[in-house]
Parts: structure tokens; sequence; C-alpha cells
């Protein structure tokens, strides 16, 4: 066995730091070597004691792991960054992602997975890496902005494809006088004056793709 | 200070010009002579002020006592020298408040007697007596009159003070409103109140009120009469006319002689400001003296509803904050005590002597891992707010659970630009909220389907699952009756139905609607 990897642990809750350690303990190329309870503390122990990896919590009492993980990631690529977090939600993980976070623990995981991911980061602590990443990454792609019923969508679609208030109303059955609700709506959703303009405005909210005939 | 220096120097001029006038009248040397005295010490005082070396309230002291000394010197023959006792008074009372006016006053009333007793006429002190005692008396009510002004004009001198006073003021006033009155300071409620006052005044077919909101649109608050909610738009140039002039405002719609509607815009109006309107429409025109006798009892109306809007508005700050403090609380103490639990199982597990003693542990950290994972969807629950929009908070949401759950959620989203009143949004959202939790705990369903239309003033969310339907005890649960309270307070309408269509399982539906009927008349 070559050396243990030096881990320093940042979290104010000492019980949770207690269980880290002993986590760590038992693997044994890990050492932890540093314990601290705070954003200033941490970034003391971390550049005297030059660790290989650094576990931090989220919601420190003097500011947030996140900015840590920033200041920590400004001077060095090397070093290996788990940032561990009570909080649910896909913000935080996207968060930790463009702090240059190696990985993200949601605390109600085994303390095997943090150690899991601790090895990961002092393997490749430039990449990333979080349960359900996937998942977050898809719905990330979701877009959020106005929202259309789906006779909408179809007749933004239309509209894309250059068909007039008639042609459209023939293609779904519907009266021109329908066909003009329905766009005056979407108009009105995508906040346009004109087919243009609520065509330009659909694509950029990722309601159409660049491809469609515009 | 350079304000209170120009009070202070008019009201000793004026002063000395008083007892000067008088002097002159009588032509008494010694009067004369106690007055050009009293006129150095007023001179040496608005220069004392000016130079703002010493403080304000140190040279009324002074100066209280020199204008007794004074007097006291040119007694008996310098009465006419007695009314300038009110001077430093009435000083102190306008610098700082009646505790001053009495020390001042007890200033002059110890130098006269000192100077009486030096100038041995003590003996004359009863004749004395009735000549000072009633400007003595005088000087002390100016004295507590200013003081009285002063605080009727906010007292403290620096503006953030007065207006942090006012905001008090108010506070303490509306909480003695808001106890006293049996509905609390409900705007549903006030909004029908408003609407079956003015339908008793002017009988109209339909009427409906619309309040602005912090994005200066106009927002439903209430309908009365059939088609109220189609007829009446918050838009037209009746209502651009009414907000301008702030006026009622009248004229015909006309759509057909047959069936012409005389539309009437009343100004919802408190002071100089418009807080919204209320439009209605009747078959014929109306009396110009019935709109104006209504219009005072409109008047009350916006008064009322004005006030229970600002106090939605507190409600739901405050309610914002202690959610965010709960959120806070759960982060720091329980979850993270609970978690480290975890770790302290993790570390029995990897110990573990047998495989029944495993077993039984691994057994125990899911439990423990499931009451973590529960406590950090209550911390985003807590935190989560609709300020970027209904539709966008509950698609986030939705998102979110749906991540960490089972439970495969199909959302449909038809929202409108236009945005519902804040407080509604918020409550309509804690209602999404809480159905979803319920749901998501207490159904073991597969299948959540969410369905949510803003079209302003209309709403409303549906949230469906097929798991094990409402079961014992649900309906009058805690959470049901939360969604109930939060429902009533925006005057919608919830329904919770367990519901067939969705299989073989029954499933539970919850549905809550605002603004698609007339809220009931009260």
């Amino acid at each position: 066995m070559t050396t243990p990897h030096t881990v320093v642990l940042v979290d104010d809750h000492e019980l949770i730091r207690q269980g880290l350690a002993h986590a760590f303990d038992r693997h044994d190329d890990f050492a932890v070597v540093g314990e601290a309870g705070s954003v200033s503390e941490g970034h003391r122990l971390v550049n005297d004691l030059k660790p290989t990896v650094v576990v931090t919590d989220v919601r420190l009492p003097d500011g947030t792991g996140l900015d840590l993980v920033r200041e920590l990631r400004k001077t060095d690529d090397e070093v290996g960054i788990v940032v561990l977090t009570m909080y649910a939600g896909d913000e935080q993980l996207f968060e930790a992602l463009e702090a240059g976070a190696s990985a993200f623990v949601a605390k109600d995981a085994p303390s095997d997975d943090v150690v899991a991911a601790a090895r990961h980061a002092t393997v490749s602590p430039r990449s990333f890496t979080a349960a359900n990443l996937a998942d977050a990454m898809r719905r990330r792609m979701t877009p959020s902005g106005p929202q259309l019923s789906p006779r909408e969508a179809e007749v933004l679609r239309l509209l894309a494809e250059g068909l007039g208030v008639a042609a459209i109303a023939r293609q779904l059955f519907v009266s021109e006088s329908t066909a003009k609700t329905h766009i005056s709506k979407i108009y009105e959703k995508l906040g346009a004056a004109n087919r243009a303009q609520a065509i330009m405005n659909a694509i950029r909210a990722g309601l159409l793709s660049d491809d469609s005939p515009v | 200070m350079i304000r209170t220096a120009r009070f202070g120097t008019a009201a000793r001029a004026f002063g000395v010009a008083a007892i000067l006038g008088m002097a002159l009248a009588f032509l008494d040397k010694v009067a004369l002579q106690g007055t050009l005295m009293l006129a150095a010490v007023a001179a040496t005082a608005i220069a004392a002020d000016i130079s703002s070396r010493l403080p304000d309230w140190w040279v009324v002291v002074v100066e209280a006592a020199l204008t007794s000394l004074v007097i006291g010197l040119v007694l008996p023959q310098g009465v006419v020298l007695l009314p300038y006792l009110v001077v430093p008074a009435l000083l102190a009372g306008h610098l700082s408040g009646a505790f001053r006016v009495f020390v001042v006053m007890s200033v002059e009333v110890l130098a006269l007697l000192a100077v009486l007793l030096v100038a041995g006429m003590l003996e004359e002190s009863a004749d004395l007596a009735e000549i000072v005692g009633p400007w003595l008396l005088t000087a002390l009510g100016v004295g507590l009159v200013s003081a009285r002004l002063r605080v009727l004009r906010g007292g403290a001198p620096t503006e953030s003070d007065e207006s942090y006073e006012a905001a008090r003021r108010l506070l303490s006033q509306l909480r003695t409103v808001a106890r006293r009155l049996s509905s609390g300071l409900d705007t549903v409620t006030m909004s029908s109140h408003l609407l079956a006052s003015v339908h008793q005044h002017l009988d109209d077919t339909h009427a409906a009120v619309f309040v602005r909101t912090d994005g200066g649109i106009l927002a439903p608050l209430g309908f009365r009469g059939t088609s109220a909610r189609e007829a009446l738009k918050p838009e037209g140039y009746l209502i651009d006319k009414c907000w301008t002039e702030m006026e009622p405002a009248y004229d015909i719609q006309a759509s057909g002689l047959a069936n012409r509607r005389h539309r009437i815009v009343l100004p919802l109006r408190v002071g100089s400001r418009m807080i919204g309107v209320v439009v209605l429409d009747r078959p014929s025109a109306p009396v110009p003296k019935a709109v104006h006798d209504l219009m005072r009892e409109v008047d009350e109306h916006a008064l009322r509803l004005d006030a229970a809007l600002a106090f939605d508005e507190i409600r739901s700050i405050a309610t914002m904050e202690e959610r965010h403090r709960l959120a806070r609380e759960i982060h720091d103490g329980v979850a993270q005590e609970i978690a480290s639990l975890g770790y302290v199982v993790d570390d029995l597990t990897a110990n573990a002597t047998s495989d029944t003693q495993r077993k039984k542990l691994n057994a125990l950290r899911g439990e423990l891992t499931r009451v973590v994972s529960e406590l950090r969807l209550s911390i985003f629950d807590l935190r989560t707010e609709v300020s970027a929009g209904l539709g966008s908070a509950l698609s986030d949401y939705v998102r979110e659970v749906g991540a960490r759950s089972g439970l495969t959620v199909h959302l449909t989203l038809d929202v409108a630009p236009v945005r519902l009143r804040g407080e509604v949004e918020t409550e309509l959202f804690r209602i999404a909220q809480e159905a979803i939790t319920n749901a998501r705990k207490h159904s073991s369903a597969t299948n959540l389907w969410v369905d949510c239309r803003i079209q302003p003033p209309m709403a409303q969310i549906s949230v469906r699952d097929d798991g094990s339907g409402l079961g014992v005890g649900r309906e009058d649960s805690y959470g049901i009756k939360i969604m109930r309270e939060r429902a009533d307070r925006i005057g919608a309408r919830l329904d919770i139905s367990e519901n067939a269509f969705v299989g073989i399982a029954p499933g539970t539906s919850v549905t809550v609607t605002v603004g698609a009927e007339e809220p009931a008349l009260a």
C-alpha cells in the first residue's frame, strides 16, 4: 500500500465529522488529517496541510462551502473536492459543479458513498460525479419558460412552417376564428407582437428546434 | 439644528419685543433696564444656539435661570417683564418634551425664590405670588402644549425614525382592528360585501371588483352575477378614464339596441391613491344621485379593502420568513443529527459479526436514509417560493419530487403570462405541494398527474394519483384541513375525491379552483 490520501473534513456539525472520520478510518487508503467547522478554518487547514481531498458541507456558519470550493479551485487543479449537503434540489448540484467540485453527495447517503466519492475525486479531481446526475441533466435541458398547451404547440409548429391562418384552421379542422384565438394566445404567452417575433422567442425558449423551417 | 435655532430666535425676539412694548408703554425706568438685560440674555442664547457649540438644552436651562434672576431683580416694578418667563418653557417643550418643561419651570421658580431671598423681599411674597403665579402657570401651560405639539409632529428629528414611528402606530392599529373584526381582514369576504352594497344601490346585472397588484396589473378579487366573468374584463377606456380621474365613469356599451348595457366603473380610492375599480353593467342608465350616494359607501369599503390587502401582504412576508426559519432549524438541527446517526449505523454495519446483525443494521440504515430524505424534502418545501411565477415554481417542484421519489410524474401546464395576486399564487402552490406530498407519502401510487391551468382570474390545479385512495381517516386528516384553510383564505374551491377512472386502483384526486365561480355572498 502506498501512502494514504489525506483528507480534510469541513462541517460545522461535530457528529457528522466524527461519522465521516470513522468511515474514512475503515479504509486504508485514506487518512483524515484535519477537521474544520467553518469556511475560514477550512481554508487555513487546507493551506497548511495540503490534503489530497477536501470534504465540505455547503451551509457553514461563516459562509457557504461553495465559496471555499471556488477559492480552492482557483489555485489548485489537483485537489479532490467533495461537496456534502443536506439541501435537496438540482440547483445545489449544478452550483457545486460550476464551483469546481469533483463530487456531490447528499447527507442521506451512506458514509461509504462519501468515501467512494472521495476516491473518485483523487483519481480525477476535474471531472464531476453525483448520484442521479444524468436525471438532473435531463431535467435541466427541459425548458421552463413559457408553457404552451398541446394545441397551441401544434399551432406554433404550423406557424413556423409558414402557414397562414386559413391554412392552419384547415389543417386542424377548426374555424378560422378559433385558429386566430390560438395564435393571439401564443403571441401573448411569448410576448410577441407578430409572427416573426413569436417564432424567434419560441426558438429562444426552446419551444421550437432551430432546424424547423422558418 | 438650524430649524431649532430659527425657532428659538423667533420665540426670543417676539418675547423681547412684547415686554419692550409694555415697558415703553408704562415708561418705567426699572422695567426698561430689565428689558435691556433680558434682551442681552436672549441675544447671548441665540448666539450660543447658532454657534452650536453648546447643547441647545443647556442653553435653555441657563437662559431660564438668568431670566428669572433678571425678573426677580426688577420686581415688583418690573411686572411687565413676567411674560418673558414663558419663552424658556416654550423652548424646552419644543426641544425636548414635557419632562424638561418641568425642569425648566423648577429652575425658574428656584431662581426667583433665590433672588427674592437675597433681596429680602420674602415678606412680600404673598403679594408677589399673586402677580408671578399666573405667569408661571402660563409658562408651564405653554411649555406643555409645545411639548405635545412636538410629539404630534413626529417627535424624533430624523426622517427614517419618523417613518418607523408611523409604521409602528399603523401596525398596532392594524393588530387591534384585525383582532376586533370577527372575520379578520379577509379580502374575499370584503369584496363580496362591497359587491352586495353596490348591488343594493345600483341593481346591476353583474359586477366585478379588480384590484391593482404589485406588477401594476388589475387582478380580479370577486364577481357577482351570472356571466360576470366573461362580460367584465379589467381593461378598456372606461377603466382608464376612471383610474385617471378617480371619479365614477359611465358609458353605454353598444352591443345591438336590444341588449344595450350601461356600464359603470367606480373608483376604489384611498386618499389620493387608486387601489382598484368596481366594474358593473345594468340595463338602464344610472341616476347620478344614486351613484354619488353610493360612492360614500364605496370609499369606506375601499379603505377597508386596502387595509386587508396590506395585511395579506404582511402576512405572506411574515409566513415566508417563518418558513425559512423553520427550514434553517430543521437543517441545522434534527436533520444533521439523524444523518450522523446514519453514519454511526454504517460504522456498526462495517463491523458486524454476523449476517443477521448485518441484515438488521441494513434495515435500520434504510429507515434512517428514508427519514433524512424526508427531512431534505421538507427543507426543500419550506425554502421553495413562487417568486418566478406559479407555473414555473410548480414545474420545478414536481420535477424535484419526481426525481426523489418512485413516482412517475405527468405534468401539464397551461399558463398565461398574466400573473395572479401574489397571495393567491402562494396559497395555490402550497395546496399543490401538500397534495403532492400526501400522494407521495400515503398513497403508495406509481403515477402522479399534475394539471395546472392558469388563466387569471381563473386558475385550477389538480393532483391525481393511482394509489390506494383516501382510505380511513384521510378525509379529515391534518394535511387536508390545512389545504381547506388555505383554499378558504383565497376563496378557492377544494375538491377531494377518490376516482375510479385510473384503472383498478382507486387513486385520489385533489382539485383546487380559484376564480371560476362566484364566491358565496356573506
